[in-house]
């Protein structure tokens, strides 16, 4: 059993490309360039070429029967037209080396926002690239390969080592700068990337799955809370919630309501007009120590601030910290709709475990 | 003058290529295998009468030529063998060989006699900062030197070219190939070394952590770590008897002194560096400063700065880093 991984370098390719040589497989990675973590291994069969290059790729394709696509364009200017190069390349390839069956990589973004039913062809119309780009992928997928073997995995948020949502988590709570959604039942649908890997694997080797587009969450019910405060306890930082850290002076004298601060709003958008107003104020004023003050305390309050001290005392020395999630991004994770997985696959990496394998990574890159 | 650069890669284009522009150099041939990337660099540069060859053996070479070797680190030994015995003036990139079973001591001789120039890319030992280092050392300035700590790295992700994590092309990982650079340092400020330990993370292709703990002839220990996959902070820290004093290691012209005399300081030196030393002379930059002291050599002068020797020995140290390597085990928060 070949298979070729395309998009090999990239932080779920270079998991999955090391994930399945350990488990002996005959495994081709092609990317652009190998990345340094798989140059570790030996003998490893990389093949450097533009994936945009039908010709090459097919030609590398020849031997292959299992196609896991990783691979993504990742430049948010002209994101949509790169990408349909790339994925019609891939598939004139696939086609051409008549592999027998495709994985592609999507993402639960390609949902609607605040996920509410489990319609899997009622696509999201998010304006970001990157949904955009994952939509787009799907659809080439599905039509161009209708009457043959494929699987689509929307997979929901890759967290572990080297991953994005655990980068953020990490370096966020960091900062004392997260808020967490209104909704505290909000679902995160997160997925340790070593069970992303493995479903893929699974995937592969399952011959009987009927449905042509999976989802790639762990069924464990994560709130976002959840998600933070298992990232936040690994670094010790065991404050939970503004609530418990605001001063008391400052709840008193803003009479905060939490759980109404946190939703979207008039205020919230005030907020954030404020955080972007340094080139709207006239400096005198944008540097004036009350302007800053009111900033920061509105900030603060409205924000749920994880570490409230070590975001004034950052405030005070740095006008540039963002606060996450922005308006936009904290709509998303509204969501209380678990879909259904489609697949009898089975989760082994829950959060508390896989937070852990993440800071392992994260402490020896960031804190060593 | 007019060089002749063997492998037109990375290192040249954007490194030493720039250097030898502004000083006014030209290119007499380029020698690179891959020509077509070769013609569009001639092209977009404008360089007009350099010549271009796949291989070596096409161009004739005259004695007093100058030669820049910017090959995979692999290829040097080779390449320096074929050179020396032309008589030609040589600056290699480093590390100067990969392998030491492949050379000899005769042969080592043969470089350090050999009356032409070689020089060896190291080009850190020729920043301000480090020249201020071994002029602390070696006026005990701050004391004795208790303990050395050196870091380097960054997540290099995909950037790193193939021609340094092929360990058929580039002999090693980082050790051989950023951690040279360290070593490089430590055999400027300490003389002569020894390995106590080394630790990577190879399994059978490159390393892209490693660990180096090595102990000068005045038993100074030394520790270095370095990553391909983490942010190491890239600095030398020395721990002196009265001061800690340390120095980005990609900024050459800037120094923190901590806790001189016992008080917490933070002093930085950056633009007044030559003040604290007499006769101290500060440089624009250690790459085109390695170039002046190399063309220096070439019209007659001695070695200064530089050091064949000490190139010599840093290829050794890191071949008996690999000679005596355990395995460092990083399982990427598996």
């Amino acid at each position: 059993m070949n298979i070729a991984i395309l998009g090999s370098s990239g932080e779920i390719g270079s998991r999955l490309s090391h994930h399945l040589i350990q488990k002996g497989y005959t495994v081709k990675l092609i990317s652009r360039n190998v990345g340094v973590r798989l140059a570790r291994l030996e003998d490893i069969n990389h093949i450097s070429i533009d994936l945009q290059n039908p010709t090459k790729l097919t030609e590398a394709l020849l031997d292959v029967d299992y196609v896991v696509n990783c691979a993504l364009i990742k430049e948010e200017n002209n994101a949509l037209e790169n990408n349909f190069r790339l994925i019609n390349s891939i598939l004139t390839s696939c086609k051409a080396a008549s592999i027998k069956k495709i994985i592609e990589l999507s993402s639960i973004a390609v949902n609607p926002a605040c996920l509410t039913h489990a319609n899997h062809e009622e696509y999201s119309t998010e304006e970001d690239w990157y949904t955009k780009v994952k939509i787009q992928n799907e659809k080439r997928v599905l039509s161009e390969f209708k009457d043959q073997s494929i699987t689509i995995i929307r997979a929901g948020i890759v967290y572990g080592p080297y991953m994005h949502w655990s980068k953020l988590a990490f370096s966020k709570i960091q900062q004392g700068t997260v808020i967490l959604p209104c909704v505290r039942e909000s679902v995160c649908h997160a997925i340790h990337v070593d069970d992303l890997c493995e479903l893929i694997r699974y995937t592969i080797l399952d011959e009987n799955t009927d449905s042509k587009i999976i989802y790639g969450i762990n069924p464990e019910p994560i709130s976002w809370e959840d998600y933070f405060k298992n990232h936040a306890i690994q670094l010790n930082i065991t404050h939970t919630l503004l609530e418990k850290m605001m001063p008391q002076e400052i709840l008193d004298l803003l009479k905060i309501d939490f759980d109404e601060l946190r939703k979207p709003s008039l205020k919230r958008s005030t907020i954030d007009w404020l955080r972007n107003s340094k080139r709207l104020v006239p400096e005198i004023i944008s540097s004036s120590k009350m302007y800053n003050k009111v900033k920061y305390v509105l900030k603060a309050s409205n924000f749920g601030l994880i570490n409230y001290d070590s975001y004034i005392n950052q405030a005070e020395t740095s006008h540039t910290v963002k606060i996450y999630p922005n308006e936009f991004e904290l709509k998303l994770y509204q969501s209380t709709y678990m879909p259904d997985t489609n697949s009898s696959f089975k989760y082994s990496i829950g959060l508390e475990q896989g937070v852990k394998s993440a800071a392992t990574w994260w402490k020896n890159e960031h804190l060593s | 003058m007019k060089i002749n650069v063997i492998g037109c890669g990375n290192i040249f284009t954007t490194f030493h290529y720039p250097v030898l522009k502004k000083m006014n150099h030209e290119f007499k041939n380029i020698i690179d295998p891959n020509i077509d990337n070769v013609k569009n660099f001639i092209k977009q540069e404008n360089l007009k009468g350099t010549k271009l060859s796949k291989s070596l053996g096409e161009i004739e070479i005259e004695k007093n030529d100058i030669f820049l070797i910017s090959n995979p680190s692999a290829l040097h030994l080779e390449t320096l063998k074929t050179l020396m015995s032309n008589e030609v003036h040589i600056f290699c990139e480093k590390p100067i060989f990969t392998n030491d079973s492949e050379i000899n001591d005769s042969f080592k001789t043969s470089v350090l006699k050999y009356n032409k120039v070689i020089q060896v890319g190291y080009y850190r030992r020729f920043s301000n900062s480090i020249q201020f280092l071994k002029h602390a050392i070696e006026l005990k300035q701050y004391g004795h030197v208790n303990f050395v700590k050196m870091n380097g790295g960054w997540p290099a992700g995909t950037s790193l070219p193939k021609s340094i994590i092929t360990k058929s092309l580039s002999g090693g990982g980082i050790t051989m190939d950023y951690g040279s650079h360290f070593i490089d340092l430590c055999m400027l400020l300490f003389k002569d070394l020894k390995v106590l330990s080394y630790r990577d993370d190879s399994e059978g292709g490159i390393e892209v952590n490693s660990s180096i703990k090595l102990i000068t002839q005045e038993d100074i220990n030394i520790k270095i770590d370095l990553s391909w996959t983490s942010f190491m902070g890239n600095y030398v820290q020395v721990f002196f008897d009265r001061a800690t004093v340390t120095l980005g290691f990609n900024n050459p012209n800037s120094i923190h002194i901590l806790k001189l005399n016992g008080q917490v300081q933070n002093i930085d030196f950056k633009k007044n560096i030559n003040s604290r030393i007499e006769n101290f002379e500060t440089t624009s930059s250690p790459c085109s400063s390695q170039w002046q002291e190399f063309f220096n050599q070439v019209n007659g002068k001695d070695e200064k700065i530089s050091s064949r020797q000490n190139a010599i020995k840093v290829s050794e140290i890191i071949n008996d880093c690999y000679g005596i390597r355990t395995q460092l085990n990083n399982n990427f928060g598996k």
